[in-house]
Parts: structure tokens; C-alpha cells; sequence
């Protein structure tokens, strides 16, 4: 049994602790499974509505599944689905993938190993001023308020709040490129 | 549209914040619809890069696609 399959377990029992376990687990490989659909579809939004339904599916159905991770094989055709869905509703579907794609294998788990997360943690302690302050505020509450709301907080117009993002990510990138960062190794 | 543009464009769609429209479907930014396809996909790219880096910052890796889905449950915070 892997490490999804063990924390899947529990989720069909109702363990939302295990759940934000197998989400950690899942979210690198499911997302990287929606590349063909970028231009279709905003990927953000189909990944969290697929991670939505699959706490209600682990609930419903999940016990039904079998075979290696096969919680991450459900969720990539959930997501799949979704996404066709979306396209045909935005009127995008001739910016979907011409021919039928194969199923995406279930991927090992891939999640920043200790040495990355030291090389990124350290490269954000170098960043300074607007540019900090405001990645900063994305990365603490991007998830729950809008940049507008953030941008306020810290005294910045939006667009200013942006750029200031902007310039902190290709400081990052620099840095992460000059510290050798493995992004290669996690990034599909 | 100028590199400078194109970049704040991308990076207000680079948030994980998404509202809901009138049906409780997840929407899009506005500034989505905006993007031309091929900067659709260097989005891609780039959110799978600010992913990895709001998993790195925190303790037990949660990006902020996780926070927003786990908030989305009623279970915020570590």
C-alpha cells in the first residue's frame, strides 16, 4: 500500500487531517496531468473543484477503488472530465488536445525534498522591500483573500502589487538557477 | 500587448483566490480571458513553479490550491 493509498484509507473514513495529507501528495502529479489543457481551461479552478469532489467521492465511493494509487488514477479522470466540461462551457473547445490522449500514469510522489525547500526558503530570505512584502502576502493569505484586499494591507495599488510579484519571482528564479535548485527533479 | 502587461496579467491569474459565479462554480480571473494560448502555457509552467514554492514555505507543505480546498471544508490553519 503506498503512502497515498494509506492516507486515501482514511479519508474515506472521514479524516479531513488525512485528506490535506493526500491532497499534499497529489497536487504535483494531478496538475502536471492537465498540461494539455492550459490554454482550454484555467487549471487552477479544475484543480480545486476536482479536489472538492474527490472529498465527497473518498466519502461516497471511495472504498470501491482498487490497485496502486488508484485515488490519483480517479482524481486525473475527474480532472479530465472537468476540464472538457469547461471548455465546452467557455466556448474554448477548439483549444483542446485534436487527438484522444492517453490515460497520464499515476506518478510517483514528488514533493520538494529538504535540501530544495532550504535553497527556496533561503532565496525568499533574500528578496527585500515591495517585492518581498508583497509575495510575502501571496504566499500567506493569497489562498483566502484577493489581491486587492492584500494589495490595500500593504498600502499598494493592485497593478503595483503585481509588478512587485513579478519582479520578487524572477529574483527567486535567478536565485534558485545560481543555488542549483533540482526544480527538474519535482516539475513534470 | 508589452512584456510588462502580459506578466501582471499573469500573475493576477497566478493567485490560488478564486471567486465563485452566481451558479457556485469556481471562476476564472478576468484577466484569464485576456491571455493569449501561448502564454496560457507558460502560466502552466509558472504555476506549477509558485505551487512548489507556497509548499516549500510551509510546514507540512501545503500549497495554497490545498489551503483554499481545505478552507473550502471548514479546516483552516496547521
Amino acid at each position: 500500500m503506498t503512502r497515498i493509498d494509506q492516507h486515501f484509507d482514511r479519508v474515506c473514513r472521514g479524516d479531513r487531517r488525512a485528506f490535506e495529507a493526500w491532497l499534499v501528495d497529489v497536487e504535483l502529479p494531478l496538475r502536471g496531468s492537465l498540461a494539455p489543457w492550459a490554454r482550454a481551461v484555467d487549471v487552477e479552478g479544475v484543480m480545486q473543484e476536482t479536489l472538492l469532489r474527490m472529498w465527497l467521492f473518498a466519502l461516497d465511493r471511495g472504498r470501491e477503488l482498487e490497485g496502486e494509487d488508484a485515488s490519483l488514477r480517479w482524481a486525473m479522470g475527474m480532472a479530465r472530465n472537468l476540464a472538457r466540461n469547461e471548455a465546452r462551457r467557455f466556448r474554448r473547445e477548439h483549444l483542446l488536445p485534436t487527438d484522444e490522449l492517453p490515460e497520464p500514469p499515476a506518478e510517483p510522489v514528488r514533493t520538494p525534498d529538504p535540501a530544495l525547500r532550504r535553497i527556496i526558503r533561503s532565496c525568499l530570505e533574500r528578496l527585500s522591500g515591495s517585492p518581498a512584502r508583497a509575495l510575502q502576502a501571496r504566499l500567506e493569505d493569497g489562498s483566502s483573500l484577493p489581491d486587492r484586499t492584500l494589495a490595500e494591507a500593504l498600502g499598494m495599488k493592485v497593478n503595483t502589487f503585481r509588478q512587485n510579484i513579478v519582479r520578487a519571482r524572477r529574483q527567486l528564479a535567478s536565485c534558485l538557477s545560481e543555488n542549483g535548485a533540482p526544480l527538474k527533479e519535482v516539475l513534470p | 500587448m508589452n512584456e510588462r502587461s502580459r506578466a501582471a496579467l499573469m500573475e493576477a491569474v497566478l493567485t490560488p483566490y478564486r471567486q465563485r459565479d452566481p451558479e457556485g462554480r469556481l471562476a476564472p480571473p478576468p484577466e484569464w480571458w485576456d491571455l493569449p494560448p501561448e502564454a496560457l502555457d507558460e502560466l502552466f509552467q509558472e504555476g506549477m513553479r509558485a505551487r512548489l514554492v507556497e509548499k516549500a514555505m510551509d510546514p507540512q507543505g501545503r500549497s495554497g490550491t490545498v489551503r483554499a480546498v481545505m478552507a473550502r471544508l471548514g479546516v483552516q490553519g496547521p
